[in-house]
């Protein structure tokens, strides 16, 4: 048997037990949409801990990050900097959705919005955010599945097909098991991604360098404007403070919107739950320093990836590592891959149908669950077909989503924290945002100081939505406390889901 | 109870979660400041070497450490308190 068929051989029966775990799951939660979207609000801290680690720390942080460290040194530390600081507002902004989530019945991130500012647009508009930031996102998902499958087999398994096989792997559990196959994968898959990320971490610095001092050192010598921040740019010239600050701050406001999040919110157990797992977070955002390790260990190597993102595969299969260790090393970044490119095709579809659909056509529960499924079906393919068009570096991927999902943040805190905001001044201010996140990044020549266009977006955002609140009539004192004062005991204008606007 | 103002008296659990909601803003509003720039500027270059790594990725592993040390803090007043 050749070195290739025994690595494809080891990762189809990583796939093939991810789909069994996924498969049971689905037995577990009941047929309904509640079932479908918040696996019946019945996780513990298990699978939540895994649910966030794994939604986030995806196929950039296992094959971009790396890559970044490798081609653009330091600059890759951005990632390492923003999780936490992006994390800390959930340990209670977290608690307060699903509290929230409980005494309305919410699924969705735009059902929390929407219920304290009424409006089908509004819902409408944040569900068509999600959805085109979910979409690059699911792209650099499967890109990585494909780099991962083509790298490992030495192109025996073209990209095209690696992705195809990981994908439809995660489509099918994803249809028939929902949140409830989401997150039980999530745990198989957390498990292997940071087994594998510090065995080799901490291998290859070793085996190649002799430990990690000796390797910066000799990265110091050769190369040492990759270890001076703000590192550089993918061309080779130097990043700008201004670009590698903003990517922080992009990031961090934006981790905590993704609405995938919120809806992992609406499936958790209790309150305790939600904060256990924020405080846990950071244990999973260490474990970036093994994989920076890895991509700084290929700056000396003797042979170069073809694009720096092939960069972790090409290490493991070019130091000699028996074929068994490299299947599960690939295993491992395809867990990274699926962990999150499943919670993203479920939350799109759910989105999809829950904000953007639902609010203007009247559907049964089993309609909406169908529905989802064909949508599931459906953006995986749209995200298939321009994951093997358009191959783009990783992490470009992943800051070109953030800065819609930034947009996000001022509906979210005006919703639970400020009394007087609007619906019109909240609708305002997310176009307007929006409106300019596009126009920066289809014209990044233009944005001052590299400025994340994100940053640019919220700095049109926010004041629009408290100048356009100011204005407008406030709501009733009752109906803005349910959400501000988090009181089940708000009588006036207690909130409805979704009346006519 | 209320003080001499007429706000009502918080009761000591509920003060320490209230001064911990206050410190931990203060901290990352610190951390933000500490891994952007110009907070991190003083830290960008690769020299001095601690523990084999170069001084910025130190830096900032040094504040999520620090985050998430804080974030446990909080759940345990948060926890005691009730």
């Amino acid at each position: 048997m050749e070195r290739w068929q025994i690595i494809t051989a080891v990762v189809g029966l990583y796939l093939a037990f991810t789909l069994g775990i996924g498969l049971s799951a689905a037995r577990r939660a009941s047929k309904g949409v509640t079932g479908y979207v918040a696996a019946d609000r019945r996780f513990g801290v298990l699978p939540m801990y895994f649910i966030v680690g794994g939604a986030v720390f995806s196929a950039f942080a296992f094959l971009g990050g790396p890559g970044w460290a490798y081609s653009q040194g330091v600059a890759v530390l951005y990632i390492l900097a923003y999780g936490v600081l992006g994390i800390a507002p959930w340990y209670f902004v977290g608690p307060k959705t699903a509290r929230l989530g409980r005494r309305y019945e919410l699924v969705t991130q735009a059902q929390l919005v929407t219920t304290r500012f009424p409006s089908r647009p509004l819902s409408a508009f944040m569900a068509l955010i999600a959805v085109a930031a979910f979409v690059p996102y699911v792209m650099l998902q499967m890109t990585g599945a494909g780099i991962v499958f083509s790298a490992v087999t030495q192109g025996h398994v073209p990209f095209w097909l690696g992705a195809a096989v990981a994908y439809g792997v995660v489509i099918t559990y994803v249809l028939v098991g929902g949140a409830s196959a989401v997150g039980w994968t999530n745990v198989v898959q957390g498990v292997i991604m940071m087994v594998v990320a510090w065995g080799l971490g901490l291998y290859l610095p070793y085996a190649l360098y002799g430990g990690i001092g000796p390797m910066f050192e000799q990265i110091e010598a050769a190369r040492p404007e990759l270890l001076t921040l703000p590192g550089l740019r993918a061309d080779g010239t130097p990043w700008s403070w201004g670009a590698y600050s903003t990517a922080i701050l992009s990031s961090a406001i934006g981790l905590a919107m993704w609405p995938h999040l919120f809806m992992k919110a609406f499936t958790a157990r209790s309150d305790a739950v939600l904060r256990r797992t924020v405080v846990l977070f950071p244990t999973f955002q260490i474990f970036l320093i093994p994989l920076i390790l890895v991509g700084f260990a290929g700056v000396l190597f003797a042979t170069a990836p073809p694009s720096a993102d092939f960069i972790l595969p090409h290490m493991i299969l070019e130091t000699g590592l028996p074929a068994l260790i490299v299947g599960v090393f690939c295993a491992g970044a395809l867990a990274a891959s699926m962990s999150t490119g499943d919670a993203l095709l479920h939350g799109a579809a759910s989105i999809a149908i829950e904000d953007g659909i639902h609010p203007f056509v009247r559907l049964t529960d089993r309609q909406r669950r169908m529905l989802m499924q064909a949508l599931v079906l459906a953006i995986g393919g749209i995200a298939y077909f321009f994951a093997i068009i358009q191959q783009k570096s990783l992490v470009w991927l992943l800051l070109s989503a953030y800065g819609l999902i930034d947009q996000l943040a001022p509906p979210v805190y005006a919703a639970l924290y400020w009394r007087r905001a609007t619906t019109t001044g909240v609708l305002a201010g997310l176009v307007a945002g929006s409106m300019t996140t596009v126009f920066f990044f289809l014209n990044p020549e233009l944005r001052p100081w590299e400025m994340h266009e994100g940053i640019i977006g919220l700095l049109v955002n926010v004041p629009v939505l408290v100048l356009t609140s100011l204005l407008t009539e406030p709501q009733p004192g009752g109906h803005s406390g349910a959400f501000v004062d988090d009181r089940s005991d708000a009588t006036a204008g207690t909130p409805s889901r979704m009346p006519a606007t | 109870m209320r003080t001499t103002n007429g706000e009502p008296v918080m009761n000591p659990a509920a003060r320490r979660v209230a001064v911990m909601r206050r410190l931990v803003i203060v901290f990352f509003a610190a951390y933000a400041f500490f891994v952007t720039f110009p907070g991190v500027a003083p830290f960008s270059g690769p020299r001095p070497f601690i523990f084999g790594l170069p001084l910025p990725m130190l830096w900032i592993a040094c504040w999520v450490i620090g985050g998430g040390a804080v974030l446990w803090l909080l759940d345990r007043v948060y926890r005691k308190a009730g």
